[in-house]
């Protein structure tokens, strides 16, 4: 064998004694979450499980349909949506737990006096036929439209269930569902819609009542479904997660945010 | 060719200089503290895990306890081996490099002193206690699609008659079913059906 060769065969064995031992690795569950209900979903349940487990939790908000998307291709291995899940995801091995429901809400500002809608208003206040808030009883003021992304579950949801055959439309758009919320704080004469628990902690808006059935009543039919998605049946960790999301004292923050749950 | 005898001689010099370095530096080198693993233990309990198995259309009810694994935490205090580059300069001398740091490390190895072990939670959650059937128990049974559920017992033997559901036509293709248990609800299993599409 050449000298060259040897030498660096004789440098290779000696790195080779060098190297680190492999780490030991603790459980860490990582999951995605839609931004509607991050908060309750990461602020109260994952940093609660946390507290009594020990178990950590990383949670990256995304869209509904993104963090199933996470969940499919294995970077996540639990996700929280508002979005049903389709039967070929069902057939690819997700399974799918619906958690809890939170009513739909349209939202505006305080700065509009308006309360009460029929539906036929609201739709034709998302399609733009009614452009100036004195047309159904408000101040003279435009109208101006603002949506989450249609790639989010509320914009799926809200087109789905109250939009019927008219067109949404928009003067600006947010990337996440909260933030739409935040725009309508922010923007004067804006008109949106959320899911309740998010609006309830901003006091300069208020939600409609739709064909005189307030969010509150039973009745009221806009709502949105809350669930866990994993790949497979959830097992060790993300087991866990899923008890603890469905204890007694879980359900009981839940109702106290205004969500119901829907297995009691 | 009297000025390549005198390079060859500083150059031979130098290396049989260097020789042992790695040892010497490795010995002389201050105390550090690291952190190993030892071994997994069973901490405190989490709680129960139910597992629904089914055999030719019966479906039977059994638990397990679940508790925190712990592991052993050990505080070690050692010298590390040090003198690696030097060790590669000898490596010219007949590899005696090697053998340098070889003893280099032999030596860290030996100077391992253990300061304390302490059991800390893994993160993981394992079985801690033997399998039983599970009579008697409130079995909740949702329906994503629909968003029903339906409350049903286990028998004496612990089974549970999903005959007349299993048979229902619903657009339902997946059946969640869970344990309610002092109050708190336990997922168990999913209910596969999306063989029906």
């Amino acid at each position: 064998m050449p000298t060259t060769p040897k030498a660096l065969f004789v440098l290779l064995i000696a790195i080779a004694f060098t190297l680190p031992a492999p780490a030991f690795a603790k459980g860490v569950i990582n999951t995605s979450c839609s931004s509607q209900i991050s908060e309750i979903f990461r602020g109260q349940v994952l940093s609660e499980f946390t507290k009594a487990t020990g178990i950590k939790a990383n949670v990256h908000i995304f869209s509904s349909q993104i963090s199933i998307n996470r969940v499919k291709t294995g970077i996540n291995e639990m996700a929280t949506t508002a979005l049903k899940l389709s039967a070929t995801d069902k057939k690819s091995g997700l399974v799918e737990i619906p958690l809890c429901k939170d009513p739909m809400v349209v939202i505006t500002g305080n700065d509009i006096n308006v309360t009460n809608l029929t539906l036929a208003q609201v739709r034709q206040l998302f399609s733009g036929f009614i452009s100036n808030w004195s047309e159904v009883g408000g101040p003279d003021l435009p109208v101006r439209i603002v949506t989450p992304v249609r790639e989010t579950a509320a914009y799926v949801n809200f087109t789905n269930q109250a939009m019927g055959a008219s067109q949404l439309k928009f003067d600006y758009q947010a990337a996440k569902s909260s933030g739409a919320v935040e725009a309508v704080n922010h923007i004067p004469g804006t008109i949106s819609f959320a899911t309740r628990s998010v609006v309830n902690q901003y006091d300069d808006i208020h939600t409609f009542i739709i064909d005189g059935l307030s969010p509150s009543d039973p009745e009221y039919p806009y709502t949105q479904t809350f669930s866990l998605v994993t790949r497979g049946e959830p097992s060790g960790m993300i087991r866990e997660v899923i008890n603890y999301a469905l204890s007694e004292d879980s359900r009981k923050k839940m109702k106290s945010r205004g969500l119901t749950p829907l297995i009691n | 060719m009297h000025l390549k005898n005198i390079i060859s001689t500083i150059f031979l010099l130098s290396l049989l200089l260097t020789m042992g370095c790695a040892s010497a530096l490795t010995m002389s080198a201050p105390r550090v503290e690291e952190v190993g693993y030892g071994e997994k233990g069973v901490g405190e309990r989490i709680n129960v895990v139910y597992m629904l198995e089914e055999d030719e259309g019966t479906y039977t009810l059994s638990r397990q306890p679940y508790c925190k694994e712990t592991v052993e935490e050990i505080q070690i205090s050692r010298k590390r081996p040090r003198g690696f580059i030097v060790a590669l300069c000898e490596l010219p001398l007949y590899g005696l490099g090697v053998l340098d740091y070889m003893v280099a490390k032999i030596y860290a190895n030996a100077s391992e002193e253990e300061l304390g072990r302490l059991p800390v939670p893994s993160g993981e959650v394992v079985p801690c206690g033997d399998v039983e059937q599970a009579p008697g128990e409130k079995v909740l049974l949702q329906f994503p699609d629909s968003e029903r559920v339906k409350q049903l017992l286990t028998d004496d033997k612990a089974t549970l008659h999903l005959e007349e559901i299993l048979k229902e036509k619903s657009r339902d293709l997946q059946i969640n079913v869970f344990v309610k248990n002092e109050g708190n609800i336990l997922y168990i299993k999913t209910i596969d059906r999306t063989y029906k599409m």
